[in-house]
């Protein structure tokens, strides 16, 4: 069966008689009833501030952009206000500063105020010393260049050759000395290194920063021009060095080893904190190359003799 | 669109007494059959639409026209209904048989003998269903009410009625299968 059916059976469904004195007893109860003669309705009186329970989604976004609208348009309305005295007092300070630029009286002068009358009188003043400071210096530099080409047009007549050839080699000679200078001060902080170091020479140049305590200037020869000391450990480079380093870590018990080396002079700082001087030059073969490593080894001199390796040239220091 | 029974409570309520005797006959007798239907008893159906135009005179000041008459005053007497039902019938059947005699009061006797044994065996069952489902099949179908109106009626939503209604005819449909049409009809004629 099915529900189309029972719809239809439902919708004929029987309708109940009603009793015959139903109708009179309610049509009595109607009349008898207070309530149904009584006056129209009357409209609900509206609840105070129904209209506004009823309307106050709708007003409060309104009161909140005209209250924002109004605070915006005073906002503008005071940043006008201030930019217009801005301006004034732009134009009224911007008046003295034009005639100081100038430097002309333009303008008004009583209408700038008496400190800065003043400070641009001083201004001035401090303006003129520095031209004339300038002027004396380019005067000063100019009779330095004078003076100086003086003195070597001088020196240039003043020397025979022989003269010039003997300063020359006294000259060569007093940097060769100071690089063997030199290499024994870094002779000696190496030891110094190797004292605290478990007696190991260090390995590289820039460790005995500590020992040289920043005077790097005695890595670089005195004769080696092409090359400036380091000021600094961070700026050390290779640059920085003339020598040669040539024992890394090594131990002290080869105190022949060769330990720096000057490619210009040829002197030679050793293990043991010695420098021999000219070495490479003067005698070549003394060097002896083993296991990797360089080591200066005099042939053992005559006992007759003692002081004629001195006197060769090659000189301990 | 106002309607007769719209047009009846205005002249109601500017004072005309011949309109409130106008209603009565307009909506007495379907109050009636459908209190009938449900309280199974003549007495206290008509007892109940006298309730229930009573109270449609009370109520008629503050009635706001956001539903039609018709669902307003079944609104009335279905809480009229539901209201007697718990005071003094919790649980109640109807049976088979004054289905009959309703129905023996209509075409006659030879027709209603060939078409409406299954007629009163749904009828029976609607009266057998859950209160909601019953009371929704009697203000739908039996009242005509759409539904809409049987749901300002209930006082429920109109969702509701159509799930009513629709558990409603399938629960009849499972009730009033041929298999199990005597059943039925031996049940509720024994409760009798």
């Amino acid at each position: 069966m099915s529900t189309t059916e029972i719809e239809n059976i439902l919708h004929r469904a029987p309708q109940p008689k009603a009793p015959g004195n139903l109708q009179q007893r309610l049509k009595a109860q109607a009349l008898s009833v207070p309530r149904v003669s009584a006056t129209p309705r009357a409209p609900r009186p509206a609840a105070p501030g129904s209209w506004l329970a009823r309307w106050w989604p709708a007003l409060a976004p309104t009161v909140v952009s005209l209250a924002c609208a109004a605070t915006l348009s005073f906002q503008q309305k005071e940043f006008r206000q201030l930019r217009t005295e801005l301006e004034s007092h732009g134009k009224a300070q911007g008046r003295p500063i034009a005639i100081a630029v100038n430097g002309g009286p333009s303008g008004d002068p009583g209408a700038a105020p008496a400190s800065e009358q003043n400070e641009l009188l001083r201004l001035r003043s401090l303006a003129a010393s520095l031209s004339a400071e300038v002027a004396k210096l380019e005067q000063t530099q100019a009779d330095n260049a004078r003076l100086r080409a003086q003195l070597a047009s001088r020196s240039a007549a003043m020397f025979s050759p022989e003269e010039a050839n003997a300063l020359e080699e006294a000259r060569d000679r007093a940097m060769s000395i100071q690089c063997v200078n030199q290499l024994k001060q870094l002779g000696l902080a190496v030891r110094i290194w190797a004292n605290d170091h478990g007696e190991l020479s260090p390995p590289n140049v820039l460790c005995l920063s500590n020992e040289l305590s920043g005077h790097f200037d005695v890595l670089v020869c005195p004769a080696d021009a092409g090359r400036q000391p380091a000021s600094d450990p961070g700026s050390f480079t290779a640059a920085n060095c003339s020598y040669e380093y040539l024992a890394p870590s090594a131990p002290e018990t080869e105190p022949q080893r060769i330990l720096f080396r000057c490619p210009i002079h040829g002197n030679l700082g050793l293990v043991d904190g010695s420098v021999q001087r000219a070495i490479v030059k003067n005698h070549p073969d003394w060097i002896v190359q083993r296991d990797g490593k360089l080591y200066m080894e005099a042939p053992p001199a005559p006992v007759a003799e003692p002081r004629n390796s001195q006197s060769s040239g090659s000189n301990q220091n | 669109m106002k309607t007769e029974a719209d047009d009846l409570v205005e002249r109601i309520a500017k004072g005309e007494q011949v309109a409130a005797v106008d209603l009565i006959d307009l909506f007495y007798e379907r109050i009636y059959a459908f209190l009938r239907r449900l309280s199974s008893n003549d007495a206290d159906a008509a007892d109940l639409t006298q309730k229930t135009f009573e109270r449609v005179w009370q109520a008629l000041p503050s009635f706001s026209g956001r539903s039609s008459v018709g669902s307003w005053i079944h609104s009335i007497a279905y809480h009229i209904y539901v209201d007697w039902r718990r005071a003094s019938h919790p649980g109640e059947a109807r049976s088979s048989e004054w289905w009959a005699e309703c129905a023996g009061a209509g075409p006659g006797p030879d027709e209603i003998a060939a078409r409406n044994d299954l007629s009163a065996t749904t009828y029976a069952a609607v009266d057998q269903l859950p209160p909601e489902l019953r009371d929704t099949v009697h203000l739908h179908y039996y009242q005509e009410l759409t539904l809409q109106e049987t749901a300002e009626a209930m006082g429920v939503a109109t969702s509701t009625v159509k799930y009513r209604v629709r558990q409603a005819l399938t629960e009849l449909q499972q009730k009033v299968a041929p298999s199990n049409t005597g059943r039925i009809s031996q049940t509720t004629s024994r409760k009798i």
